[in-house]
């Protein structure tokens, strides 16, 4: 029998390793985080961080030993970690030759409600002027079925596109029919407030499989604040359609989202109680966007992203607390940067993909045959700014929308890898290009991040969000179910 | 009265100096021309406001060295960002 | 704890070279199918006429005759029984080689390896064992048709080059419907010639497990004692996925890799989260384990909370996962979803202190081995 060798014999005698590509942020005065080519990170103390780039470190050292599996170094012979960084970076990228999943139809921009913030919306009763109709949805479908996507989601925005339920009809089996000629996997949308769902409406969605995503801004009072309409009564008839909608339809066919309104920002846990009462299985904090009323009352000063933060933070808090104590709610938009963080795959979110979500993953059609790239860039044309026009569905060909410089330009000039800043950023994995949105607060695609409220925020929440799974073992545990949910 | 500023062009692109002075063509008129090897910049306010001017033309100077990094890393990084693009409308049909 | 190999009663009669032999109890077995097999006197009856060869224990039966081969085994081979499979040799040792009531058969292709793990339960021995090769393909022709598993291990079955592609295309021609089980380090399989070949073979349902010790190259190369193993091992698994073959990734917890575990769970969830099943395994006090027990023991009660670390990151990510050959008593509640009862049917035993315990029917018990050599001293029967 051959004598056993020690551990000692299997450690790299030369005390030469190799730096894999990495980037680094600081967290604190000591401390700072490293991200790796495919945004896995690992934290270090800067003293460490000097030795690991002097080559000081040793391959007993605890840190050697996770820079090596983690794939921040490698040493001669490693040929494994190379493999496998290069197949994690092709599972990153792999959903973005699919291109555009998601088409948003306008189909009214009629509404019975008159919230607040909304920029698009019309109270009236002109079905003509403010309906889109067939000869419209027909081309726009054409251009639906061009994208190369297996998958194809619809999603019927207004307005109130209950209000133009005969065309959704119309689309729906259209677009049902020629999905599946072509063996593509369709998912139906309607954004609605559910004010307005009748039985008949309900039972349609139930058969034809439609999901329905509405708005819940709050309990009774903030939420009817926010979201007037005639009789006052928008939450109540928003709890009715839930519950008339699981009934019809599935318990899990309905989701909420919520608008944050200045008025929202003190009352995050009566905000998340009131989702938790509903038997929502999770929440989205989403940041209060700049277009329409932000813009037109230019409040957004008195809602800039510290205040934002410390909501979504203390909104967090108290989801963790939830989890803890048994109930599994998720919240969204951290669960969008922790996909990035904790996997290696794409959320496919499209205000948070590079190259941006405009056209590569999303695109609108305006209830007048105006094709935007983004939502966002059709709630600009209500202020008059139409950057983000791509063309029209009755007098442009795919090709022309679709390779039009407002698009193309947009999504080069906005990479985030050939962004100042952006480009040595340690978080730039799991960011995003933000060309709209940077076009509409700063006036160009790209902005200067160090200014850049979107920048500030994302910083924030991830900062946030590493300082915890660092801390906190339980909530980094309870992050990998959120991210790992099939 | 008219405000000179003189860049050095190993360091600041022409380019950049262009692109900065239009981002500020709202708020500066901004006249761009060679004095032996250097760049000047001859600045006046569109509006006459002496007060916002400094913290004006400190703007513009930071916006200086963004469009010059953004140049630079723009060509750095054109190979990667190129292959990710094509990548991206690569299925599209829409490639010549 | 079967005994699996060993002396027959020597007869004085020479037998026959070395052969395999399929045993038979059936004494109403049709006429045509008797001189293949051979004829197990089990019970008392008549001793049927016809067959290749007889086996009977202790004595020869009265009623066969004077000049018909009859080979005699003694009580410690009275577990066999009609369907099994056996290697009689010219110099009177038997084998059994497989057994019908059993589901954990294997056939043991070599005793040589390119690796010499620490724990390793079958040590390498450099001798020439490639007759085991050939044995085992003519133990295939013999095996039921209707067998649900067979593994195959070794040593590293795949030394054998094209001989184990050639062996398991075999197998899939005598046995289609059988699930094949390989153990291997997976080294070989970093050669994408090598991994095509298997992949070309196209078998329905066949799975390689191969054991990766840790997340850091070094701990897992001085675990099987060979520099370069972690990185051939993964870009092998990595050959393997990429040709859409089922891998299982193996790793035996013991003072080595317990400590690393969490921090391979996490290795494993973000760089191989395409493998189709993690087993996490308690350690065998048998063959090296008990050279190297300093640098390997540690009772399974002190690893518990890293265990639990790690099932739990494993399946966060939706990757399956099963805890074998560990007592219940020994790990945390939250690992029980994840817990089999496994031990190989001929291996299994239970400790004196287990004796009150009503949980006994949910647990894995203990390798033999581990009663004989040596078990955590923290046995706590479930009383409630």
């Amino acid at each position: 029998m051959s004598k056993f060798q020690p551990l000692e014999s299997y450690l790299d005698s030369s005390g030469k390793y190799h730096l894999l590509p990495f980037r680094f942020e600081p967290l604190n005065d000591e401390e700072v985080v490293l991200t790796n080519a495919v945004g896995e990170f690992t934290f270090l103390s800067r003293t460490r961080l000097d030795d690991l780039v002097a080559h000081r470190l040793k391959p007993t050292d605890d840190d050697y030993i996770s820079l090596r599996s983690r794939h921040f170094i490698r040493e001669a012979g490693d040929e494994a970690s190379l493999e496998l960084l290069a197949l994690k970076t092709r599972t990153k990228f792999n959903k973005l030759s699919n291109f555009t999943n998601l088409h948003l139809f306008v189909v009214s921009l009629r509404c019975d409600h008159s919230c607040q913030y909304c920029q698009v919306s019309r109270q009236s009763e002109d079905k003509g002027a403010f309906d889109m109709t067939r000869e419209t949805a027909d081309k726009a479908l054409e251009l639906v079925f061009r994208s190369p996507n297996s998958a194809i989601k619809i999603e019927f925005q207004g307005g109130e596109p209950l209000l133009n339920f005969d065309l959704i009809r119309y689309i729906v089996e259209k677009a049902e029919r020629r999905g599946f000629a072509e063996g593509r996997d369709l998912e139906f949308v309607i954004t609605t407030t559910l004010a307005l769902a009748t039985d008949e409406i309900l039972e349609y969605c139930r058969d034809h499989r439609i999901y329905l995503s509405s708005s819940l801004d709050g309990p009774e009072d903030l939420h009817n604040k926010n979201r007037p309409r005639p009789g006052r009564d928008s939450h109540a008839r928003f709890v009715a359609g839930l519950q008339r909608a699981r009934d019809i339809v599935g318990y899990d066919s309905v989701s909420a989202l919520m608008t944050t309104s200045p008025a929202s920002l003190n009352r995050v846990r009566d905000i998340i109680d009131e989702y938790v009462k509903h038997g929502l299985s999770g929440i989205f904090l989403r940041h209060l966007s700049p277009y329409g009323f932000a813009l037109k009352t230019k409040s957004f000063q008195a809602y800039n992203a510290e205040r934002w933060l410390q909501f979504y933070k203390e909104g967090l808090d108290y989801i963790l607390e939830l989890n803890k104590a048994g109930l599994p709610f998720t919240e969204y938009y951290s669960s969008l940067i922790l996909t990035k963080m904790l996997t290696s795959d794409d959320p496919g979110f499209v205000d948070l993909m590079n190259p941006a979500g405009a056209g590569i993953a999303a695109v609108v059609f305006n209830y007048d045959g105006d094709v935007y790239a983004s939502d966002e860039s059709r709630m600009l044309r209500e202020m008059g700014d139409t950057t983000f026009r791509l063309g029209n569905v009755h007098t442009n060909t795919y090709e022309q929308i679709f390779t039009n410089d407002a698009l193309l330009n947009a999504l080069e000039d906005s990479f985030t890898g050939s962004a100042p800043m952006c480009s040595d950023c340690a978080f730039e994995p799991w960011c995003g290009a933000e060309p709209v949105f940077h076009h509409a607060m700063y006036g160009d695609v790209l902005g200067r991040k160090p200014e850049s409220e979107f920048c500030k925020r994302m910083m924030g929440v991830t900062k946030h969000l590493l300082d915890l799974m660092r801390r906190d073992t339980e909530a980094k545990e309870i992050f990998m179910r959120w991210v790992n949910r099939c | 009265m008219t405000l000179r500023l003189e860049l050095d062009p190993a360091i600041y692109r022409l380019e950049a100096v262009q692109k900065a002075a239009y981002r500020f063509i709202d708020r500066l008129t901004i006249l761009i021309s060679q004095s032996g090897d250097k760049l000047v910049c001859e600045i006046d306010p569109v509006k006459a406001e002496s007060t916002a001017l400094d913290d004006t033309v400190a703007n513009f100077k930071r916006e200086l060295l963004d469009q010059q990094l953004r140049l630079q890393i723009k060509e750095e990084t054109e190979p990667a960002r190129n292959l990710i693009l094509a990548y991206a409308f690569s299925r599209t049909g829409l490639q010549g | 704890m079967l005994t699996l190999s060993g002396r027959v009663i020597w007869t004085g009669k020479t037998t026959a070279q070395r052969q395999i032999l399929s045993l038979s109890t059936n004494r109403t077995l049709a006429a045509p199918l008797r001189g293949g097999k051979a004829f197990l006197a089990k019970g008392s009856g008549p001793v049927p006429a016809g067959f290749a060869h007889y086996l009977a224990f202790n004595s020869r039966p009265a009623d066969l005759k004077e000049e018909t081969q009859c080979t005699l085994l003694g009580d410690e081979f009275a577990y066999l029984d009609d369907g099994d499979v056996i290697a009689l040799s010219g110099d009177g040792r038997v084998r059994s080689l497989y057994r019908a009531s059993s589901n954990h058969n294997s056939l043991l292709l070599t005793e040589q390896c390119n690796n010499y793990c620490l724990m390793c339960s079958q040590p390498p021995k450099r001798v020439d064992d490639s007759w085991l090769l050939e044995e085992a393909k003519e133990t295939v022709r013999h095996i039921p048709r209707e067998t649900r598993n067979l593994g195959i291990t070794g040593g590293e079955p795949t030394l054998y080059g094209d001989g184990f592609i050639g062996l398991l295309r075999h197998i899939k021609n005598w046995l289609p419907h059988t699930s094949l089980h390989i153990l291997s380090n997976g080294r070989t399989f970093a050669d994408p010639q090598f991994a095509a070949k298997y992949a070309a073979i196209g078998h329905p349902d066949i799975m390689v497990g191969i054991p990766v010790y840790s997340a850091d190259p070094s701990r897992h190369d001085y675990v099987v004692q060979a520099k370069g193993a972690f990185d051939e091992t993964i870009r092998g698994i990595l050959n393997l996925k990429r040709l859409n073959q089922k891998v299982e990734i193996r790793v035996v917890l013991h003072k080595q890799t317990c400590e690393g575990l969490p921090e391979l769970a996490e290795y494993i969830a973000r760089n191989l989260l395409f493998v189709d099943h993690v087993a996490l395994m308690a350690l065998e006090m048998t063959g090296f384990t008990r050279a190297n027990l300093d640098a390997l023991w540690i009772d399974p009660i002190e690893y518990k909370s890293e265990l639990s670390k790690a099932v739990k990151i494993l399946r966060s990510y939706g990757l399956k996962t099963s805890v074998y050959n560990h007592p219940l008593c020994l790990v945390n509640r939250d690992v029980e979803p994840s817990y089999v009862r496994s031990i190989s049917d001929w291996k299994n035993k239970y400790a004196t202190e287990c004796g009150p315990c009503v949980r006994k029917a949910d647990c894995g018990g203990f390798f033999s081995s581990g009663i004989q050599h040596g078990y955590s001293k923290s046995i706590q029967p479930f009383l409630a």
